[in-house]
């Protein structure tokens, strides 16, 4: 008879996923911009892996034969697939992308079979030799075909010629869980390298999945001793709880650091805002107070903007900031900071021109740069932008807090000034594109 | 090593490592306020670290046992200081909490001991039911409610001599209290769902315990239980924080930084729902003079005056409607009211005094008002969208010139 006590000593740990799971799929239903999908599917299918495990309740009989091989097949495929969807985690990937990239799928294949024959209780040789056959050489042409370094595939290979040492010299259960544990030290490789460095987020999951990876290596040692399987039981149990700690945690750390970023840049060109630029600099001024270099402000202001915005719509207008954007950056050296006032102001702090000779060629640069037709959907517009220049300490000798703010309103003067000169210079020749808007 | 120490020794690492990660994450965001949690979640560490201690080391068990009672009643004081906002607990609620956790800590370090002095017993109860009281002026009325009715089921389990039951009850009122407190002070979200779910079922182990010990079949049930609730609490209260998170910059991406006012994209979402439900309003605002005010006083200044216009502007609209700040000085409202009188009230508004000794102390403004669908007669979508704004804006520059005649 199937025994209750221990039904249920298993059923907490067995709810336990499904909870899990449930909370993230409702999770991912209301943050769809939360990059869950691999996550979720992966931790499903450690879900069928724990279902296929507790087929084990029935009792043992010869009319449950079948049931019981697919049980054990799914058990183990399943945490094979589980373990391909957190390789393949990316941030990047929100909804749209593969599930699984194609080189994966297809090293996967002879993985896979591998994985089912053992699920199976194959006990003759050659098929999983067929398997190790066939993944080696789709290691290579993967490997030939670029998909992937030589040392992913040479890995692979060192992977593949253990399993076949064990398979031949009888170690099946050995081979299998040799080939699983394989692929979860593959997922903690990748996830290594996918989520951002020093986040505590993915140490969480890097240990969840190293854990995993040992346990499984550990799984055919321990077989034969109860006591141990007690405490690997016990290691299985918290492990998903962890998984799912380390999941949550890596997306916290993603929000967190997204909403930090935003609190100090400008959304559409990403370039910092107003307040990061005061932060700048009030240190570049502290510096150059320090060291007696001298610091360049430029305010940069397009010209006719607002009617490029009016005529052809925002989204236009848009794009026209971005590339604006893009083109000032081209001309930035290192410790240059480029910065989006508002509308279509953008401010330059460089501390790298310190002779007038230095600061025209600046200046230059930064107008060829700019002001160059730009062409978008048919239409030609000409982006030129005013520029006006303040530089410490030689126009302000202000003390104080009020440095920057006085160096940004004698370089948006100056701006304004060159800005009047374009349109009296304009006006005599009215044959400039830009004109057509007026 | 004894069995038991072995099977804790996976859920010691896990909570060992979980605490060092929990504090960590505290340490590198400093406006996540969960020390109480990292408190809980050590508290619950150090209580598993009693297991690996040998039964009957150094002459009784009866330490450790009541060091793990104690244990679980300050878990529970921390889940309950808990105030389900980013920042510290009141000092009222700690308080409150404290003064009530005395009787409790009394009362189980009294069992702990393998008191049967019923007399001991009773006086916890009465201390309890007194410090429940003293609350009442204190703290909330649930907390006070749910202490007075497990006080008196304490001295009902006393006079039964079932001390066990009287113990854990008192414990387990703690968790209730947390769970209800968190479930009013978070808003409707699926953290909080998770978390109340893993302090009731908490809760509800204390109160189970005096029966599952006397029915052997439940025990491991119970035990395998009470193993992953702790856990559960830990991603039940990630979950709360990542929401949180996510709302935020959710809010941030579709909302102006300055102001909290909606921002173009937002107000364009808005608009294209306005226009589809059949009629609708645009009116154009920009300031006058706006960065003279930003040149002389200071961009410091040009902020405040923009908070204190939008703050008037707010005011003046119905629940439906939108304001947005699309740049710099230049505010956009999406009506779906129907009448014209908004934009008379708007423009009524200026111009507008304001706090700000800005030059002439007032702010002055044009407006510009377009319809749907008067204004754009077989448009709809974006195209109507573009055509309102050029309108709109054509009416206000309009205005712009005449209002900058006087002064030429």
């Amino acid at each position: 008879m199937v025994d209750t006590t221990y039904i249920l000593a298993q059923l907490p740990s067995r709810l336990a996923l499904p909870l899990l799971l449930a909370l993230l799929l409702v999770l991912r239903r209301r943050h769809p911009e939360l990059a869950t999908r691999n996550f979720f599917f992966a931790l499903a299918f450690v879900c069928l892996a724990e279902f296929g495990n507790s087929i084990g309740w029935l009792p043992h009989s010869q009319q449950f034969q079948l049931i019981y091989l697919v049980a054990h097949t799914v058990l183990i495929d399943s945490q094979l697939i589980a373990a391909l969807l957190l390789a393949a985690h990316r941030r990047t990937l929100r909804r749209t992308g593969p599930l699984l990239p194609a080189e994966f799928l297809l090293n996967a294949i002879p993985l896979f079979a591998f994985c089912t024959l053992w699920g199976f209780y194959i006990w003759t040789r050659w098929p999983y030799f067929l398997c190790i056959a066939a993944g080696i050489g789709l290691l290579f042409s993967t490997a030939a075909h670029g998909r992937r370094g030589w040392r992913f595939a040479s890995a692979g290979i060192a992977v593949y010629l253990v399993a076949f040492g064990l398979i031949f010299f009888g170690h099946f259960r050995g081979g299998a869980y040799w080939m699983l544990a394989a692929a979860f030290a593959f997922a903690v490789w990748n996830i290594r390298h996918n989520l951002p460095d020093r986040t505590i987020g993915r140490f969480a999951i890097l240990c969840s999945l190293t854990v995993w990876s040992v346990s499984l290596l550990l799984h055919a040692g321990l077989v034969n001793h109860p006591k141990w399987l007690i405490v690997a039981d016990n290691v299985w149990d918290l492990q998903k709880f962890f998984l799912c700690f380390g999941i949550l945690l890596s997306l916290l750390e993603e929000e967190v650091h997204d909403a930090h970023w935003a609190a100090l840049h400008d959304q559409l060109t990403g370039l910092p805002n107003r307040r990061l630029l005061d932060d700048r600099m009030s240190e570049a001024i502290q510096y150059s107070k320090q060291t007696g270099t001298s610091l360049a402000v430029f305010l940069i202001d397009l010209n006719d903007f607002k009617i490029i915005n009016d005529t052809y719509g925002h989204s236009l207008g848009d794009f026209v900031l971005s590339e604006a954007a893009r083109r000032m950056k081209s001309v930035l050296r290192e410790g240059d900071t480029l910065a989006r006032l508002g509308g279509d102001e953008f401010v330059i702090l460089t501390s790298h021109a310190n002779t007038n000779e230095a600061l025209q060629t600046f200046k230059t640069a930064l107008t060829s740069a700019l002001n160059k037709p730009l062409s978008i959907s048919g239409h030609v517009l000409s982006l030129t932008g005013a520029i006006g220049m303040a530089r410490y300490s030689y126009d302000t000798m202000d003390e104080g807090t009020k440095i920057a703010a006085t160096l940004l309103h004698i370089a948006d003067k100056r701006m304004y000034s060159s800005k009047a000169a374009i349109r009296a210079a304009a006006s005599e020749t009215p044959t400039t594109e830009a004109m057509q808007f007026d | 090593m004894p069995t038991g120490a072995l099977n804790n020794l996976p859920s010691a690492i896990a909570l060992m490592v979980l605490t060092a990660i929990l504090f960590t994450l505290r340490r590198r965001n400093r406006h996540l306020y969960i020390d109480t949690w990292v408190a809980a979640i050590f508290i619950t560490f150090l209580a598993q670290l009693l297991w690996f201690i040998p039964v009957g080391f150094p002459t009784s068990h009866r330490p450790v046992h009541i060091c793990a009672l104690i244990a679980n009643v300050l878990i529970g004081l921390a889940f309950a200081l808990f105030n389900g906002k980013q920042n510290r607990p009141g000092r009222r609620r700690v308080y409150v909490l404290s003064l009530n956790a005395v009787p409790i800590i009394a009362l189980v370090t009294i069992y702990g001991f393998d008191s049967t002095l019923h007399t001991s017993y009773y006086a916890c109860a009465i201390f309890g039911i007194i410090c429940a009281l003293a609350s009442l002026f204190l703290h909330s009325r649930t907390f006070v409610v749910i202490q007075g009715i497990t006080w008196l089921l304490v001295i009902f389990f006393i006079s039964q001599n079932n001390l066990r039951a009287a113990a854990y009850f008192a414990t387990g009122s703690i968790y209730l209290y947390a769970a209800v407190n968190t479930w009013r002070m978070l808003s409707r979200r699926l953290g909080r769902i998770a978390i109340v779910t893993s302090l009731s079922i908490w809760a509800a182990s204390f109160y189970v315990h005096p029966w599952v010990i006397a029915h052997p079949t439940y025990v491991t049930f119970a035990t395998k239980i009470w193993e992953m609730q702790k856990f559960f609490a830990i991603v039940a209260m990630l979950l709360i924080l990542l929401e949180y998170e996510s709302s935020e910059n959710q809010r941030l991406a579709l909302h102006d930084q300055l102001t909290g006012l909606a921002n173009r994209r937002l107000m364009e979402q808005r608009f294209l729902a306005a226009i589809k439900s059949g009629s609708c309003e645009l009116i154009l605002i920009d300031l006058n003079g706006f960065k003279a005010v930003n040149d002389t006083l200071g961009h410091l200044a040009g902020d405040d005056l923009l908070i204190e216009v939008s703050r008037k502007l707010h005011s003046l609209l119905a629940p439906n409607d939108t304001l947005a700040r699309v740049g710099g000085d230049e505010f956009v409202i999406v009506s779906t009211q129907g009448n014209n009188s908004l934009a008379g009230h708007i423009r009524d508004a200026f111009p507008m005094s304001t706090t700000l000794a800005a030059p002439g102390d007032v702010v002055h403004a044009c407006v510009g008002v377009a319809c749907f669908p008067e204004d754009c007669t077989g448009l709809s979508g974006t195209a109507a969208i573009r055509a309102l704004t050029q309108l709109a804006d054509a009416r206000m520059y309009a205005q712009k010139r005449i209002a900058a005649e006087p002064f030429r």
